[in-house]
């Protein structure tokens, strides 16, 4: 007995001493394990303005960077009030890093407005690390000063990858159904607006219901779905020439098709000798295949942003659930196994998540899950909650909420967006409601 | 007769008072119906009040901010007055039919004019003089306020004892900070540095090693600002080649990593991200044991967000 516990003093002693040896001989080589999600202090300067003509747009750019760096959600634009330089000394002397520091924020942006030689307005910014005193950024665009709303998204995007690591969002537009009138005679028109909810412009002109618009992620074309004489019909609408094109009838669609992450194909459900699946269509040839032959009903599909893959949903299982399966319709596998009925699954274009409307007791959720069926949250919730639609850098969902219809007063449905966190949901102002929404790839 | 009279009357008067009760009841009932009608057939025949239906739009509210957004290009507002395709039935009814193709729209719906030229700028005229190189990403950084920096390359090798000196704090930090980058070239004096705390790091016990570590986090985590939801970012592993000062603050800050420095965006944001956690004032002095200097005036300090994200 004693011989035993001597033993095993003996082992101990030996594993503590060859342990704490190796540590020492290690040194001192400290790893962080916890840190804080805030968002980011940042020091949007007003602009330089080189003369009078420029005065306007130097103070209105700024403002446009700081909302939208503000309404990522990451950054936090600090009190003009706490500002210790004006933009004519930021100019003149550049920036004073220890007083800039002081204020507490970690970043500053400043920059110039200026005629070029040729008499064109020439727009410059610098993003500034306070803390190490260096410059991130120096960039200058010129252009017309009508653009300059768009020299701003510009900006922010470039100060939002820099100090982020990923593409921006805010050069983008999003396309959306509004919506005016009575429930029992919505008209729903398609419009286009910027991400920010700016430049708002209706491409139809409400004679006729549209629904789920559709981005390319590789141009300036989207897809949408028209229900006239009662049959749905889909038109491919090209931004750049305004010209809408009959791209089919399809019996039993309910949503428009989605394009493939090269533009190319567009891939749907049809409802052909009753039952419901899959199918891709090439937009040169209009030459369709189809992908699915299961009795289900097989619907909603996406493509993962390599094209490699397709996320559906379907009623196999006797409840509707999401499913994965390859381009070619070969290796189909269940991807969500929760309770209650998941529908309309969107592939994220930085191919780690998928996001999804879920159904449960009551409740319409939109959630996010990662292609291998884990990781499943929710991100909001509402009486109804419907089209996901990812910004172009996988980074925020927009999508609509829609209350209920109450006694004297119509359903009301805005557009919102979240960050993939779950936090910083925001209302997207429109100028009627709206529904449907799809969100551009960055504007070319 | 007279009972023939009698039973007249009798029958008259059972006969009144058994009507009575269903005369009232009648004519109660009757003053009821005419009064329901008269109250609310008005309600019933009206038609619905689209008016106050279409309250809850707040067209006005929405419209003001669609009209405050729009302030940019002035051609733009007119574009939602304008009907699209001509071959489309004007009435506003949505089960007209439209022609299987749609005209054109006119081309005042085209995005805004790519017309924008992008030229990298790098910093002003006087900060080009200073910095002989001009490497596109990774640059040193030149603080602009400092008029006196001390010799550029023999300061490498004696500032260290001589910094340690320096009391004031803005002027330490200044100082600090510009070093920071001019000694991004120690690969030798780092490895002389490593061999002198090995010395005195074999005498000091693993217990007194890990207790240094976990005080110093509690003082750095508060200012590391991890990028919770970019893509992969549990993966960006940071190491850190760290130079602190007897007063703990941080005089040098280098990213180990150089080459994926320069090529990952997503690691250069985050390596920046851990570089500003030390060069936080708001969390100097670092929690470090003063009569431990030799033990941590240099280290590797690794920012890990794989267990948090």
């Amino acid at each position: 007995m004693f011989q035993k516990s001597f033993f095993s003093v003996l082992v101990l002693s030996f594993v503590f001493l060859v342990t704490h040896s190796a540590l020492a001989a290690q040194g001192f080589n400290p790893t962080l394990r916890e840190g804080t999600f805030q968002p980011r202090p940042i020091a949007i300067s007003p602009f330089y303005a080189q003369d009078q003509a420029h005065a306007d747009l130097a103070r209105n750019i700024p403002q446009i960077i700081e909302s939208d760096l503000e309404g990522s959600g990451l950054f936090r634009p600090i009190n003009h009030n706490a500002f210790v330089q004006t933009p004519e000394s930021v100019a003149r002397e550049g920036l004073r890093f220890p007083e800039w520091r002081a204020t507490g924020t970690e970043s500053v942006v400043s920059g110039k407005v200026l005629t070029d030689a040729q008499g064109r307005t020439r727009v410059e910014f610098r993003l500034w690390d306070v803390l190490s005193q260096q410059q991130l950024i120096g960039m200058a665009y010129t252009t017309t000063p009508q653009n300059w709303r768009r020299i701003a998204h510009i900006i922010s995007d470039e100060i939002y990858k820099r100090l982020t690591g990923e593409e921006g969002y805010f050069d983008t537009r999003i396309v959306y159904v509004s919506e005016s009138g009575p429930s029992t005679n919505r008209v729903k028109r398609l419009a286009i607006m910027d991400q920010d909810g700016a430049n708002n412009k209706y491409l139809t002109d409400g004679s006729y219901m549209v629904l789920t618009p559709r981005f390319s992620p590789e141009s300036q074309r989207l897809t949408y779905m028209s229900y006239q004489s009662g049959k749905p019909k889909v038109y491919l609408y090209d931004i750049n020439t305004g010209n809408h094109q009959l791209l089919g009838s399809f019996p039993g669609m309910t949503f428009a098709p989605r394009f493939s992450p090269d533009g190319r194909k567009v891939i749907m459900s049809m409802a052909r000798n009753g039952n419901t699946d899959i199918y891709e269509m090439d937009l040169a040839s209009r030459q369709s295949r189809r992908i699915t032959s299961d009795p289900g009903i097989e619907t909603a599909p996406c493509y993962s942003p390599d094209g490699k893959q397709i996320v559906f949903e379907s009623d196999r299982s006797g409840t509707q659930q999401l499913y994965i399966m390859n381009a070619d319709g070969s290796g189909q596998h269940r991807l969500t196994f929760g309770d209650g009925r998941y529908a309309n699954p969107v592939w994220s274009p930085r191919g780690d998540l998928i996001a999804f409307i879920r159904m449960y007791k009551g409740s319409f959720y939109l959630g996010v899950i990662r292609p291998d069926g884990s990781g499943e949250r929710m991100l909001a919730t509402a009486y109804h909650v419907e089209g996901p639609s990812w910004s172009p850098n996988g980074r925020v969902l927009v999508y609509f909420k829609e209350s209920r219809e109450r006694k004297g007063q119509e359903k009301q449905s805005h557009l919102y967006t979240i960050d993939i966190t779950g936090y910083n949901e925001r209302l997207l102002r429109t100028p009627q409601y709206g529904s449907d929404p799809a969100w551009s790839p960055l504007n070319p | 007769m007279n009972a023939q009279k009698t039973h007249n009357q009798h029958k008259e008067r059972a006969y009144s008072t058994n009507m009575r009760v269903p005369v009232f009841a009648s004519v109660g009932l009757h003053l009821f119906v005419i009064i329901l009608g008269t109250v609310s057939l008005p309600y019933v025949l009206r038609e619905p009040d689209m008016t106050e239906m279409a309250i809850p739009i707040e067209m006005v509210d929405m419209a003001d901010v669609a009209q405050t957004n729009n302030d940019a290009p002035p051609k733009e507002e007119k574009e939602p007055e304008k009907p699209p395709a001509k071959e489309q039935p004007p009435k506003p009814v949505y089960n007209h039919a439209a022609p299987d193709e749609v005209a054109p729209e006119p081309d005042l719906l085209t995005p805004k004019p790519p017309e924008v030229e992008e030229i990298p700028e790098p910093p002003k005229p006087e900060d080009v003089k200073k910095e002989k190189p001009k490497p596109q990403i990774v640059k040193p950084p030149k603080p602009r306020n400092k008029p006196k920096p001390p010799a550029p390359k023999k300061v490498e090798q004696k500032p260290k004892d001589e910094k340690k000196d320096e009391p004031a704090f803005p002027s330490l930090l200044n100082s600090v900070l510009q070093e920071d980058t001019s000694s991004s070239q120690t690969p030798e004096t780092a490895e002389k540095n490593d061999s002198a705390q090995e010395s005195q790091v074999a005498k000091v016990s693993p217990q007194m090693l890990s207790s240094m570590e976990a005080s110093l986090n509690s003082g750095i985590r508060k200012c590391w600002n991890v990028n919770a939801g970019g893509k992969y970012a549990e993966t960006l592993v940071v190491k850190l080649q760290v130079e602190v000062t007897r007063q703990r603050t941080v005089s040098s800050v280098r990213i180990i990593d150089q080459g994926r420095y320069g090529s990952d965006p997503a690691f250069q944001a985050a390596a920046d991200a851990a570089r500003r956690a030390l060069l936080n004032p708001a969390c100097w002095p670092l929690r470090l044991p003063e009569d431990k200097y030799d033990i941590w005036k240099s280290f590797t300090y690794t920012f890990d967000p794989s267990s948090m994200l």
